[in-house]
Order: C-alpha cells, then structure tokens, then sequence
C-alpha cells in the first residue's frame, strides 16, 4: 500500500480500523459488513469463496482504476 | 524463461526433460491442508478429488519453495509459487544458496496480484486511496512479508 501513497496509519489516523485478523475471520467480518475491505493473500481462495455466497465480490483493485 | 513479474505463477518441468503428465505422477496441492486457492486449478486438471482418489496430495505451510525444489527434481509436475521466490531459485540464492534451479518453466499465472482486495460487488471503494478511512482486514501480522519472501 505504501507503494501507493497510503499506509496503514494514513488509514488510522483518517478515521479507519485496521484489523489484523486470520482469513477465516476476514471472510465472517466481510460477511457480517463489518469491514469494507479485506486483503486476502491468494486468489481462488476459499475464504473469497465463503463470502462470494452471501454476495458478489470485486478482487484485485487495479493499478489502471488507482488512476481514475 | 519468463519468471512473472508478479502474482502466483505455476510452474512445471522443463518440457525438454518432463514425462508426459499421468495421473500416476500426482498433480499436488501444495498449500494447506483444508483446500487454498490451488484446489480448483488441481481440481481441473485431474477431476474430482473424490472419484480419483490418490490424486492429490495436500501437504503443509511453507511450500512455494519446496514446489520449485520438487518440480526441478521431478517428483512432482505441476506447482505453484510466487515470483520472488522463483528468481531466487532460478540465480541460486537465498534460501536456494548453493545451486541454480534451471529445470523449470512458467506456464501460466493463476492471480494477477499477490493480494487480493476484496470488496463487496456494490462497494463505492475503487482505488486504493479509497482505503483511507475505511475498516480494513489485512490478514495476520506479517503475513504480507511471509507470502512474497518466504521470510
């Protein structure tokens, strides 16, 4: 993130959580609307999967859209 | 020979010296033991995992770099792993000190990113900047470092 102009204390410091948490409990969060976003580390992941059943996801924020 | 830049590469056998793939040669899992994202890939390649029993092989944490030392030696023919680490056993350095492991090739990319930011379909977040103030679930402390290096 820091290579995009943003850290994590940028994130803390605006207002923002950051949650350091296991992928599982990402994905409950992220089911539960608890958080806006979650980093996963992989892609197909099982985690990604779980939340995808309870509603559609958007993966991989491109380096194209940071510039829109 | 095309590394990736970025992302989680598969890799397999150089075609030169590879055995033309057989179920008998085990496409494997190398990521955790309750599935990870290889499962599907394996899962495409091989079937399913119920009807073939024996085809997969899930094994534990750690294993980008033991997938490039098992791939280069034969015993397994398809892996996957992320590029850093993959460079670091093509020049021989790191934790692959000592030799060069050239018997290798990418043959596709199965992630454009390393991580994936995940938000719902209908979110207003489309930049990173958009993170700023929101609530955000990174995943365990130092996983980040751990995925890319190894370390």
């Amino acid at each position: 993130m820091e290579a995009y102009g943003i850290n994590l204390d940028d994130v803390k410091n605006a207002g923002g959580k950051v949650n350091f948490v296991s992928f599982g409990e990402m994905a409950s969060l992220m089911k539960d609307g608890r958080v806006d976003c979650a980093i996963f580390p992989s892609f197909p992941d099982e985690n990604i999967m779980d939340v995808e059943v309870a509603f559609p996801c958007r993966c991989s924020i491109s380096i194209k859209s940071m510039s829109t | 020979m095309y590394l990736g830049s970025d992302g989680i590469t598969l890799f397999a056998l150089d075609p030169s010296t590879r055995q033309p793939l057989q179920r008998r040669h085990h496409v494997k899992d190398w990521r955790r033991d309750h599935g990870g994202p290889f499962f599907p890939m394996a899962a495409s390649v091989n079937g399913d995992q119920r009807s073939v029993p024996g085809v997969y092989r899930l094994l534990s944490r750690r294993i980008p770099f033991s997938n490039l030392k098992k791939i280069d030696g034969g015993t397994v023919d398809l892996g996957l792993t992320y590029p850093v680490w993959t460079y670091d056993a093509w020049v021989g350095r790191a934790i692959f000190e000592g030799k060069q492991y050239r018997n290798i090739r990418s043959i596709g990319k199965i992630a454009v990113h390393p991580f994936q930011l995940t938000v719902p379909a209908k979110s207003k977040i489309r930049t990173i900047m958009d993170l700023k103030d929101k609530n955000l679930a990174v995943g365990p402390r130092g996983v980040e470092r751990s995925t890319i290096s190894g370390g």
